[in-house]
């Protein structure tokens, strides 16, 4: 039983991970069924393009079917609980896949030691959660070890921008 | 060619100054990824793979294999001095090495590792130079029908053998493979792209890679509390005892064998012939409740297992050009990367590149034996960086890493796409492993299958008709069945107790 009283079956398919890993995976497969359809599947004799994505597309599908339908079985009649995203930090994931994007986004217009060094600040100081001066000494440092080991070292040919 | 010719022709390359270098360089890499949790073989060497660019194919491969074999000396000094597992091969390390390091035994611990770890090792590249060539020799016969049922096999052994759901790690191989096929395929007819200009050549593997192992693993450990990590800073005499080569000789004999042979077996490798040395060495023992209280054996015999696999590992990829575990799929994509096609026309055609590379893992074992141990405490000071200041540099090399392959913005979206959903996969127990493998090896799959469909003129049966091609699809079946009757049997086992 679960510890907090039990929950309604909303609740408790809700709380369920491979129920949504299910339902992402039929999409997926879906989607890469008619799109396969549409470049041309073919037969055994003369597989189109399509052909080979297709069939795995298909298995996925139907694998996915029972997947689906074994955490449902799971959750509504046998009541099992989920246990494993119950230590998950949605946030810190979102924080730092955020600084990923976001480097990508200004690498171009502020070129590769600005972003650097931004994307260092970020990380020590936001996330590492270190002291402002802390934070500085080791974005700056590790700012021009980077520029020394990528761009004069290993020659990375990046964005210029301002500098 | 006579064996002997062909030694001293890989002599020859494996010596030059430059080969030397890089051959420094990859163990010393892989000796530090191995110390360090949180990076692994793989994420280090899908780092390395834009700096090998511009260097010589044998150069770059002679230092992603140092990572690789260099990181399973690393991972042990990190499980028996601080009894965490730096590398997932050296887990059941942590078992008796901690243990005899909290006995004042670190020094004969690591010494008896590395050692055995380089006996295994030279005595499974000495195998090595024997069964390559026939090997090679029974794959050049091979055509698109056997080619495709060898990657099944490799692909459903991967799931078969790793920990998780094994339905759900088919699942995972086949999603792979379905986003393998993005991009154009061997006609040039551009697939699922959407017109975007980025995904003509499909996804790229460094990206994908390092956004399932390295992010995910970044992922995973910036949630957890920092712990302090106390370790065993005293390392005395790293020379075992005349009694413990006593009692260890065995046990890295039967450490070298197993290792050999779930080495070459496609989904083996390093880990899991850790986990069967160390269950072999617990069965045979006279003492097996002694195990756990440092035992010298159950070290000896799961280090040297997993030295001697990732030597083994070498073996499928190079004669076979099939990668039989996920590091071998990134050396895979790496020799793709520098226009060289694994497989046996490789040993036939480029003996200089094969045996430079088999010639230079003896050398890098006597580096890492006379470099790495007297380094032991260098090593571990390294653990001291916190966790907090080691992943932003972490971090911040996986994103450079992922960019700097073609120069492109959108290499990093992708980078941060797969990070997010190799997350998800270890949250709900999907393995990644299985969705890299068969990523890599879609391609060959697909092209394969087409190829045995125009040969057979639209016939399935021909993938049953040729004696090898059967031969592996049993064998796909036997990992599968074996499989099942295990989850059988795991549920009767269940409903008796409950």
């Amino acid at each position: 039983m679960h510890k907090f009283g039990p929950l309604s079956k909303i609740q408790l398919l809700a709380k369920n991970f491979d129920f949504y890993s299910g339902l992402l995976l039929i999409f997926i497969s879906v989607s890469f069924m008619i799109m396969s359809y549409r470049l041309g599947v073919g037969d055994l004799r003369q597989p189109g393009p399509g052909f080979f994505p297709f069939w795995i597309a298909f298995f996925i599908f139907i694998m996915s079917l029972g997947l689906l339908a074994k955490s449902i079985i799971k959750k509504i009649f046998k009541r099992q609980e989920d246990h494993l995203a119950e230590r998950s930090n949605f946030k810190t994931v979102f924080l730092v896949l955020l600084v990923l994007v976001a480097y990508g986004v200004v690498l171009d217009t502020l070129g590769f030691t600005i972003s650097t060094f931004l994307f260092m600040v970020y990380t020590v100081g936001i996330l590492g959660k270190k002291r402002w001066w802390v934070t500085l000494l080791i974005a700056f440092s590790s700012t021009i070890c980077m520029h020394v080991i990528f761009v004069q070292w290993l020659r990375c040919q990046f964005p210029v921008g301002l500098f | 060619m006579t064996l002997l010719e062909n030694i001293v022709l890989g002599l020859h390359v494996s010596l030059q100054l430059e080969n030397i270098l890089f051959c420094f360089i990859g163990v010393s890499v892989g000796t530090l990824v191995g110390v360090l949790p949180g990076i692994g073989p793989v994420g280090a060497m899908s780092l390395l793979l834009p700096v090998t660019y511009g260097i010589s194919p044998v150069g770059a491969i002679i230092m992603l294999g140092g990572i690789y074999y260099g990181a399973q000396y690393g991972g042990t000094m990190t499980s028996v001095l601080v009894n965490i597992p730096g590398e997932a091969s050296t887990i059941v390390t942590c078992l008796d090495g901690y243990q005899m390091a909290k006995q004042g035994r670190g020094g004969p611990a690591l010494g008896i590792a590395a050692m055995g770890s380089f006996i295994g090792a030279t005595i499974v590249i000495a195998c090595m130079m024997f069964i390559s060539l026939p090997l090679a020799k029974i794959a050049l016969r091979f055509g698109p029908p056997e080619y495709f049922s060898l990657v099944c096999v490799g692909i459903v052994a991967l799931t078969a053998l790793s920990q998780g759901s094994v339905y759900k790690g088919i699942l995972m191989a086949l999603l792979g493979t379905l986003v393998g096929t993005i991009g154009m395929d061997i006609f040039a007819v551009p697939r699922f792209t959407f017109g975007v200009t980025e995904l003509a050549d499909g996804f790229g593997l460094v990206p994908i890679i390092m956004g399932l192992f390295g992010i995910t693993e970044i992922l995973v450990n910036i949630e957890q509390p920092e712990e302090s990590r106390s370790y065993i800073n005293n390392v005395k005499g790293i020379f075992p005892s005349l009694a413990d080569w006593h009692t260890s000789l065995g046990a890295i004999f039967r450490g070298t064998i197993m290792g050999f042979f779930l080495g070459i077996l496609p989904g083996g490798g390093a880990l899991i012939s850790s986990f069967a040395s160390y269950a072999i060495e617990k069965k045979i023992s006279k003492h097996p409740e002694r195990f756990g209280t440092g035992m010298i054996e159950g070290v000896a015999g799961p280090e040297t297992a997993n030295n001697a696999a990732a030597q083994a590992s070498f073996i499928p990829l190079l004669t076979l050009g099939i990668p039989a575990n996920v590091v071998m799929a990134v050396m895979f994509g790496g020799l793709l990367i520098h226009g060289i096609q694994p497989g046996p026309l490789l040993v036939r055609d480029h003996p200089d590149i094969f045996w430079g590379i088999i010639m230079s893992m003896y050398l890098g074992n006597i580096m890492l034996l006379i470099l790495n141990l007297p380094l032991i405490g260098l090593w571990v000071k390294v653990l001291n960086v916190p966790y907090k200041l080691l992943f932003p540099l972490i971090l911040f090399f996986c994103l450079i890493g992922s960019y700097s392959v073609n120069n492109s913005i959108f290499d990093i979206y992708i980078l941060a796409i797969f990070g997010l959903l190799g997350y998800w996969m270890r949250k709900t127990d999907f393995e990644a492993a299985p969705f890299a493998l068969a990523f890599v090896l879609s391609g060959l799959l697909e092209n394969n299958f087409r190829q045995s469909l125009i040969l057979s003129d639209g016939s399935l049966l021909i993938f049953v008709e040729r004696p090898f091609s059967l031969f592996f699809i049993i064998a796909a079946a036997g990992f599968l069945a074996f499989n099942i009757f295990d989850i059988i049997k795991k549920s009767r086992c269940l409903r008796k107790n409950s």
